[in-house]
């Protein structure tokens, strides 16, 4: 056998988009490993991707020539069930015999008593599979093929004739095994050794010598910079060049670098700058135009303000200055647009547009947006009274919150709701604290987006949410899967983040009943509230195992109630940090015991009669735990969990001597009860906490 | 290069691809698309390659002449490729060339851009292309039209004549754009059509009257239905082409609120599902005069 050789595999398409670009490479590198492993052909992990908007490749060193060729045994039936009883072939047999494709000579030896498996359970028929190794030549096209088959596309299409399909058209394909090109089809395009440069620079079609070769024949022939890594340099490099020409800094934003690292094969920066007299607009504007828009980085002066310049990223040199020009006319005629609109919102009085809302459906059985502002209004008052929030600001900012929806320049970014709704609210001279809440209602946007900075902010916020969830649940249009168009998760995922990280102490179980009653008499259903508060809880698995704390904790927590989620996480802290006591073992082990002796009664209250405790166990337990229970209530009442448990922890000595000398079962019933009472008084006492019995070891 | 030349100079191009070479299609239309050389032809195995300018009427567009970018009728070039050949993208670019855009110099970007006509049941992959940062045409594979998977795909590439002339002859505003003749001679885009742009964007959004418009659409939507059931596919797309214009109308006029709007939508899209069916019954019938792919 010859040596290992790489292989080197390039795709050569039309545009792809550039959103899932490093992802697709990433998938198709797994794929292929997969695949490779799958037919058994030795390689070496050590792969490398490539992907630029015209092409995905792979580099995979060290691939053998050929699969190593085995023989597998394939066991058949025992030879009493393949023979009848005149010797000849039975059914199972031949059906072993065909599915082997087996020759007549090979029926003969079995006949013969030869190719037989001894075992000492009895005797079967075997089949000598001889597996020839396979040359990769072969195999590689195939590999590719169902690589490419596999992968998780967003959406694939067709062209021309074709029946295969992809995420833009598949032109060409180079295969090469070290320098020898492989034949074969991919996707339907017959491999070859050519690959194309770039599509206004270098060379048109650039011939592989050898799969090694690959990056720097496309760089120095093709004029592409096929790694990710070259673009992302090239770019960077020249925004600082300019960054220091202007005395700017750009906006660096991830999304956006890797959006136009993945759109052009040969990056270059084009600095270009608009008009002073547009910088009056809003900022959030500009910045929508530049790099929602057209996706060029706005930059901010010395002073952190915005600036007039911004940088493209072109395919390729601006040798005459007309792609700047052109950048230059296209940003000019946008913010055109964008002050346009913002002059013709600006017609009519802000809070008037708040009518218009009711010509807006919100959701087909939830009605329009009007009802649902009228009903976020109300509920933000109630939150507001229990958060002591300044309700005059709560109730304004509620009643604008979505005026700004039917504005012509939300129409165009809708992504500026809120900003915007605040931006008018603001020439118009609403108070701050209703401008900052009414842009800060939609916060967290996503995930881990910021939190609304002020009080009336989150109150809003928090409202917005509830009123939807309430709604949601009405209509029993709870989401399923991956299909969750209101945003049903994000918005339950925001109630936590909101009401635990703001500090804001609620009883979600009555706002929700609030909110729920803030529907017509036919939405409300007493279970809704419940069914809202189980699907929070069920999230807050999520939400608390993301910041390290443990599922077991988190259960025990929401066991003995979950109504108020700031509260609960201060339990599952106080929890997690109760673990680590080295009493905690045996009161768990304790509170398992209690759960299930209790489980079996039916003493339902904690009232000892302190003359009924005989033994010196029990008596101690019993001043201990009186002891103990008010630090450990007012602990609770107050939220120092931490300490409630510090102060729990001290009954592990006395709870284990009550277990070691007393029996709880005793004859006497008066006695029985008596100390099935005073377990009780110490489950209740846990219970406040945590159920202590579901945590694991 | 004045715009009639940029016209002919695109014809000339296309008709030397292959392309038939059509006039416009003679009802108010808001996209080449809905051109039946476009999407009619989109449906079935038969192959075709047509070219032509189109005037299209986007009513919400009207900016009563004062913006020099927006207008509420502007020209595609539309040219239809079907099936889309291999090298469909080259042979665009060459036509900028052709148009002389200097490829070495600009900045041609594919840039994503999945294509979706609700009302027509039809969609598509492909791009808008962008001469430096600025959108110049659209490009698009079908995948499916009038609800019917597009089999060969038909390659749909629409130029926004007004843009590649403002490139080509510097102008920022597109009333200013040479549309004939040179120097003293000339006749602009602004002589020609700014009137129309005041008047018609009067007419949009302010005289429009909206419940003469729906009566319109509820009646002509029923002469529709009639032509379907007497399985006269090509007259029943006229009225459906009527049907999205008076739907645009009432849009412009803000006089459809959201849920409305989806109810209009479907309304034209059954149709254009009905008839995508019948035409192509009917070609099959005729079996397919062109060929099949």
């Amino acid at each position: 056998m010859t040596e290992a050789r790489a292989v080197l595999f390039e795709l050569g398409t039309e545009e792809l988009p550039p959103r899932s670009l490093e992802a697709l490479k990433a998938s198709l590198a797994t794929a292929v490993v997969a695949e490779l492993e799958n037919v058994g052909l030795p390689f070496d992990q050590a792969v490398t991707a490539y992907a630029s908007s015209r092409r995905l490749a792979l580099r995979i060193p060290g691939v053998a020539e050929q699969t190593a060729g085995t023989t597998e045994i394939r066991k058949g039936p025992s030879v009493e069930a393949a023979f009848d009883s005149e010797g000849e072939p039975t059914r199972a047999l031949l059906g072993f015999a065909k599915g082997c494709q087996a020759d007549p000579e090979q029926m003969q030896r079995w006949k013969a008593g030869e190719d037989r498996l001894k075992t000492d359970k009895g005797e079967w028929l075997k089949f000598d599979e001889v597996v020839e190794p396979r040359d990769c030549r072969e195999l590689l096209p195939e590999v590719f093929n169902r690589a490419l088959a596999g992968l998780p596309l967003e959406k694939r299409m067709r062209w021309g004739t074709e029946e295969t399909s992809f995420l833009r058209p598949v032109r060409w394909v180079a295969l090469l095994y070290g320098g020898e090109p492989i034949a074969g089809e991919i996707m339907n395009t017959p491999c070859g050794a050519i690959t194309r440069g770039h599509r206004f620079l270098g060379e048109k079609s650039v011939e592989l010598e050898d799969a090694g070769a690959y990056e720097n024949a496309l760089k120095e022939k093709g004029h592409v910079l096929v790694e990710t890594t070259a673009r992302r340099q090239q770019v960077l490099s020249q925004i600082e060049e300019f960054e220091s020409e202007f005395k700017v800094e750009a906006v660096r934003s991830e999304p956006l670098l890797e959006k136009v690292c993945a759109s052009a094969e040969f990056p270059i920066v084009v600095a270009g700058r608009f008009d002073e007299e547009f910088l009056n607009l809003p900022e959030e504007v500009i910045r929508a135009v530049l790099e929602d828009q057209q996706q060029y980085f706005s930059t901010r002066g010395t002073n952190g303000v915005l600036s007039r310049h911004f940088f493209a990223v072109a395919n390729l040199p601006d040798v005459n200055g007309d792609i700047r020009v052109g950048c230059e006319r296209v940003v000019r005629s946008r913010l055109q647009d964008a002050a346009f609109y913002l002059e013709r919102d600006r017609l009519r009085p802000f809070d008037s547009r708040v009518e218009d809302l009711g010509r807006v459906v919100f959701h087909r059985k939830l009605g329009t947006l009007l009802e649902r502002v009228q009903r976020i209004e109300s509920l933000a008052e109630y939150v507001a009274r229990k958060v002591d929030a300044d309700v005059k600001t709560v109730r304004r900012a509620a009643h604008l919150c979505k005026a700004d929806l039917g504005t012509d320049i939300v129409q165009s970014f809708p992504k500026l709701q809120g900003l915007m709704g605040a931006h008018y609210a603001r020439i118009e001279e609403e108070e701050d604290a209703v401008c900052q809440a009414v842009s800060d209602h939609y916060r967290p946007r996503y995930a881990d987006d910021a939190l609304p900075e002020t009080l009336p902010g989150q109150v809003l916020a928090l409202a917005d949410r509830l009123d939807m969830l309430a709604g949601v649940f009405s209509i029993g249009e709870i989401p399923t899967g991956t299909r969750d168009p209101l945003g049903v998760r994000r918005a339950a995922y925001g109630v936590l983040r909101l009401v635990v990280e703001c500090g804001l102490d609620l009883d979600l179980k009555d706002c929700l009943v609030q909110a729920v009653n803030e529907y017509p008499e036919s939405f409300r259903d007493d279970g809704i509230p419940q069914a809202v508060l189980d699907y929070l809880a069920d999230r807050m698995y999520g939400y608390g195992t993301e910041r390290g704390q443990s599922r077991d904790a988190i259960e025990a927590v929401l066991a003995v109630g979950s109504a108020r989620p700031l509260d609960a996480f201060g339990r599952v802290r106080a929890v997690e940090g109760f673990r680590n006591l080295p009493q905690a073992k045996v009161l768990v082990a304790t509170h398992k015991r209690i759960r299930n002796i209790l489980r079996e009664t039916d003493v339902n209250d904690a009232e000892i009669n302190s003359e009924l405790l005989t033994e010196p166990a029990e008596r101690e337990l019993a001043d201990r735990l009186v002891a103990v229970r008010e630090e450990v209530q007012e602990n609770c009442a107050a939220g120092t969990y931490g300490e409630a448990l510090s102060s729990l922890a001290a009954l592990a000595e006395p709870v284990s001597a009550f277990f070691d000398e007393v029996l709880v079962m005793a004859e006497d019933q008066k006695i029985r009860h008596n100390r099935l009472r005073l377990l009780r008084g110490l489950q209740d006492l846990f219970l406040g906490i945590a159920d202590f019995s579901r945590l694991q070891d | 290069m004045t715009i009639q030349n940029l016209i002919r100079r695109l014809e000339e191009y296309w008709a030397s691809q292959g392309c038939v070479i059509l006039p416009a299609h003679d009802l108010p239309i808001g996209a080449a698309t809905f051109h039946p050389e476009t999407f009619l032809r989109a449906i079935g195995p038969e192959p075709w390659r047509c070219a032509f300018a189109q005037p299209c009427r986007r009513p919400t567009d009207g900016r009563y002449g004062e913006n020099p970018n927006r207008l509420q009728r502007y020209y595609q070039f539309q040219v239809a490729l079907k099936p889309s050949p291999d090298d469909i993208q080259d042979l665009y670019l060459q036509s900028l060339g052709e148009l002389g855009i200097a490829l070495d110099k600009n900045d041609v970007r594919f840039v994503e851009d999945d294509w979706e006509s609700p009302t027509l049941g039809a969609w598509g992959l492909g791009w808008e292309v962008q001469l430096n940062g600025m959108e110049i045409s659209q490009f698009t594979y079908f995948q499916q039209a009038g609800g019917l998977e597009c089999r060969p795909t038909l390659g749909e590439l629409t130029y926004g004549i007004e843009r590649i002339a403002m490139f080509l002859q510097e102008t920022d505003s597109v009333f200013d754009l040479v549309w004939h003749g040179e120097g003293a001679g000339a006749i602009t885009y602004g002589q020609l059509f700014h009137q129309n742009e005041v008047e018609q964007s009067t007419y949009n959004f302010e005289q429009a009257d909206t419940e003469k418009l729906s009566r319109q659409f509820d009646e002509i939507e029923g002469e529709c239905d009639r032509l379907i059931d007497q399985n006269l596919p090509l007259p029943a797309y006229e009225q459906l082409v009527w049907c999205s214009h008076l739907f645009n109308l009432l849009d412009a006029r803000h006089a459809i609120s959201v849920t409305e709007r989806q109810k209009y939508i479907l309304r034209i899209r059954g149709r254009a599902q009905k008839i995508a069916e019948a035409y192509y019954a009917s070609r099959e019938a005729l079996n397919f005069p062109l060929g099949a792919e």
